[in-house]
């Protein structure tokens, strides 16, 4: 499931959107909906090994994506689940996207924007010439209706957009946003799927015939859907983007076997494949025929605590956890090389993430004093949560095994997805193993959701923390429009979640994916958008 | 007049089986932890949001009501909705029942394609080598793993020769067809080491019969005695044993289903169960059930037809 992000622009004033965008969505370790693997940043390397090698892009062919799951919608509002994200993203186009380096947001059906004195009103100045695939030309009409959807109960993720008070449309070309109060992460927000943009009242159609044959900006159109089986999307002869896409379809399937995924690959008849094993990876690059690569993301595992539970509402107990649990060494067995230790709570891949956080070393020494300290000096029994993701298990028994020890007997659970959700919101839980990713390029997203038990929404992701330093903190971030004054804010917030421990963030995660050596152009950003537009198939 | 009075009172049988059935998978899904509301919406939506969606599918009201409405829906050949994509469960599921079933039986006749001639074989070599080889060797398939064996399959006849696809489902017949060779084959040897074991006994029963004798001694070539005498006699128990195996094999074609990008009902009932999408579960349920009572009812079938003098009763 992902999640939602929220933007907070960068730029202050004037058109230039300099924004850091953030996205974060959070992946329950259940693996449930999302594929678990987004990059973690220090995934294997960065760099595209297919893009801009200066060849002239071929135009044609039919791409074909194995992918783990097939979608579950077409309506943006509706979609939490990442593979029906990753469709969405190419039929229906939101105003911002996250950048190729995940770092910030950049205008995509708007030409730029221009902020307040006050900090409350957003003016918006639409791209001209874009075209729905119906050959209709977008106006601001159809961005009010849009948003406004997106923004109203009916979406899964409206509470995201509630900073927003009303929107106006002056002329066709321009809308007018304003905010209840001053929102910097209002541009990373608009740049989540939930916000695409479809004609106006469904362009007089009914909700659920539109949804049976959607009309969006986006490089592709919906030709056929066989649930649970295949997804074809055709070119959009519209298409704004001069000469884009390349390929004249993509047909999306669904094989939910990994290792087929990966024989796919090798055997032509898939010529992308997402989410393959790690250990995959190495002997993939070895044929001629296939790369493979972990593209970074920004997907954290980390564990998190029942506050109202003790021992640990002891910040103690969770300093001896985090002094003994080998990050390193987890990584390492679990990831194959495709992803690092993580320190702060924010990923490498993400703005305002801090790489001087000063987070608690792996020291056992140092882990059997905390514990001296705290209310149960001789060790206590532990229970922690896990999904059934082989991963995530292996990485809960070797934390298992390193608390034994200092003297905590850990049982583990392991659930499947069906029941993640339900025993962490219910606080079900003593310690459990959650995974986190972007949607937007803006922290706020993870930071609030985690960290603030009262306006988050979410008690704290379930872990009922609460730390007025923190809160604080956060809260100040989302008013504050200055990129400097708002990097020390996070600095300072990641190095009191260092040192309280509210969870213990363990390693970061790349996000897997094998292609044809014919598919070039392929890059999947830290938050997972893939924009298939770019990519084109050689003979 | 016989035969159909047969059918129709085994049909009949299968309404009380397939009622207990649905009844205990209602209750188990239910009673297992886990809210599909949760999961659809994942960790964001506050509370509010997944009650809503809880009230809108009816999953607040008490169990007793929600069984009695799917039944009255079921009564009215409706099997209501799934949760997860909003979309019929019939529409849905009538899709992959073909797949599953072409399956089986591919696997089927992959299975006497290849128990009737060794049995056949081992038989009549009593105790000499080729009994030896053939009972031993298709034990090894016993003995590996239906996914192992899949992959080394995908390895050598798919990847490495190219002669078959390596997983996934044509659109049209002969790519299909295709497409469940190795499948097919993947099925046959987990069940060719138990047919010939059954068939070779009975072979070696029958082979002592009587009216073999009595053939051979009419001079008809050993080849006729064989094949139209002894192998037809002796499959009748193989033929029961194969249908008791094809009542699994609908259950569990799961893992090949899965290996294979196969989009038929077993991948489809695990994704279900995962995301508690209740309606498809119960009425999948509902589907194997009808399906094994049918490949029993099937199996008697087919063994009246082989020999007349059983009879259906």
């Amino acid at each position: 499931m992902n999640a939602i992000g929220k933007r907070l622009p960068a730029a202050v004033a004037t058109l230039a959107i300099v924004g850091a965008a953030c996205q974060g969505a959070a992946a329950p370790t259940s693996g449930s909906s999302t594929s678990p693997t987004e990059a973690g940043p220090a995934a294997t390397a960065g760099a595209n090994p297919t893009i801009d090698d200066g060849e002239t892009p071929r135009q044609g062919g039919d791409l074909v994506f194995a992918r783990p799951e097939d979608s579950t919608t077409m309506d943006p509002a509706k979609a939490v689940e990442t593979e029906t994200i990753y469709v969405l993203n190419h039929i229906f186009e939101t105003l911002y996207i996250t950048s190729a380096d995940g770092q910030s947001v950049e205008p995509w059906l708007v030409e730029g924007e221009e902020l307040s004195e006050d900090e409350l009103t957003w003016t918006f100045d639409l791209r001209d010439g874009v075209l729905f695939s119906d050959g209709s030309p977008m106006t601001s009409a159809d961005v009010k209706f849009s948003v406004e959807r997106a923004a109203s109960d009916e979406s899964g993720f409206g509470f995201l957009l509630a900073a927003i008070d009303t929107i106006e449309t002056p002329d066709e070309d321009t809308v007018v946003m304003t905010t209840k109060y001053p929102w910097r992460p209002l541009l990373a927000d608009l740049a989540l799927w939930s916000g695409g943009i479809m004609p106006a009242d469904f362009g007089g159609r009914s909700e659920e015939e539109f949804f049976e044959e959607p009309v969006g900006t986006g490089p592709f159109v919906l030709d056929a859907w066989d649930r649970g089986q295949s997804l074809k999307v055709v070119r959009n002869d519209d298409y704004w983007q001069d000469g884009k896409p390349f390929v004249d379809s993509v047909t999306w399937t669904v094989v939910p076997e990994a290792n087929t995924r990966v024989i796919q690959v090798q055997g032509g008849q898939a010529h992308i494949v997402s989410d393959i094993p790690f250990n995959s990876i190495e002997n993939l690059n070895s044929s001629e025929e296939v790369n493979a690569q972990g593209f970074p993301g920004t997907t954290v595992y980390y564990i998190m605590f029942n506050a109202e539970t003790a021992p640990y509402d002891d910040v103690h107990v969770r300093r001896a956890i985090a002094h003994a649990i080998d990050k390193e060494g987890i990584a390492g067995a679990v990831l194959f090389g495709n992803g690092t230790a993580a320190c702060s709570i924010i990923a490498p891949t993400v703005t305002f993430h801090d790489p001087e956080t000063p987070c608690l070393q792996y020291d056992v020494e140092a882990a059997r004093a905390e514990l001296e300290q705290s209310s149960v000096p001789e060790g206590f029994e532990a229970r922690i949560l896990v999904g059934d993701e082989p991963t995530q298990v292996a990485a809960v028994e070797i934390i298992q095994a390193q608390l034994a020890e200092i003297g905590i007997t850990v049982t583990i659970d392991s659930i499947d997805p069906g029941q993640f959700y339900e025993t962490l919101s219910s606080m079900d839980y003593e310690m459990g193993l959650a995974g986190w990713s972007m949607d937007i390029p803006d922290p706020d997203e993870q930071i609030s959701f985690m960290l603030d038990k009262e306006q988050g929404g979410a008690n704290s992701y379930s872990t009922a923390y609460e730390d007025p330093r923190i809160t604080e903190l956060l809260r100040d971030a989302q008013r504050e429009f200055d990129d400097e004054a708002r990097a020390a804010l996070y600095s300072e917030l990641q190095a009191v979640h260092a040192e309280e421990v509210p969870h213990i963030p363990v390693y970061f995660q790349a996000t897997p994916f094998a292609w044809s050596v014919q598919v070039n152009g392929l890059h999947v950003n830290p938050v997972g958008n893939r924009h298939l537009e770019d990519v084109w198939l050689s003979e | 007049m016989r035969e159909l009075r047969y059918l129709v009172r085994r049909l009949l049988q299968m309404v009380p089986v397939v009622f207990g059935l649905t009844l205990l998978v209602f209750l188990l899904i239910h009673l297992v932890p886990g809210d599909p509301a949760r999961t659809m919406l994942g960790p964001r939506p506050p509370q509010a949001v997944v009650d809503a969606l809880r009230q809108e599918w009816g999953l607040d009201r008490p169990l007793v009501e929600q069984f009695l409405l799917f039944v009255t829906r079921l009564l009215q050949g409706d099997l209501g909705v799934s949760l997860a994509s909003g979309v019929p469960a019939g529409d849905l599921i009538s899709d992959r029942v073909p797949p599953t079933l072409a399956l089986v039986l591919v696997g089927t006749v992959f299975t006497l394609l290849i128990s009737v001639p060794l049995a056949t074989l081992a038989a009549v070599n009593l105790n000499r080598w080729p009994d030896h080889v053939i009972r031993a060797v298709p034990l090894l398939g016993l003995g590996m793993p239906s996914f192992w064996v899949a992959i080394i399959l995908i390895l050598a006849l798919a990847l490495t020769t190219g002669w078959f696809p390596a997983g996934g489902y044509g659109s049209n017949l002969p790519e299909q067809f295709h497409a469940l060779v190795l499948p097919g084959l993947t099925i046959a040897i987990a069940l060719t080491p138990i047919t010939i074991r059954s068939l070779r006994a009975a072979l070696l029963e029958v082979l002592d019969a009587d009216y073999i004798a009595t053939a051979r001694s009419k001079g008809l070539t050993e080849g006729r005695v064989l094949f139209f005498h002894a192998v037809r006699n002796a499959i009748i128990p193989t033929i029961t044993v194969l249908g008791v195996n094809i009542g699994w094999l609908i259950g569990n074609t799961l893992i090949v289903e899965k290996i294979f990008a196969i989009p038929g009902i077993g991948a489809l009932m695990v994704d279900a169960i995962l995301e508690r999408d209740f309606p498809i579960v119960q009425a999948l349920a509902l589907i194997f059930g009808v399906l094994v009572v049918l490949v029993n009812v099937l199996a008697d079938v087919t063994r009246s037809l082989l020999d007349p003098r059983l009879k259906l009763t």
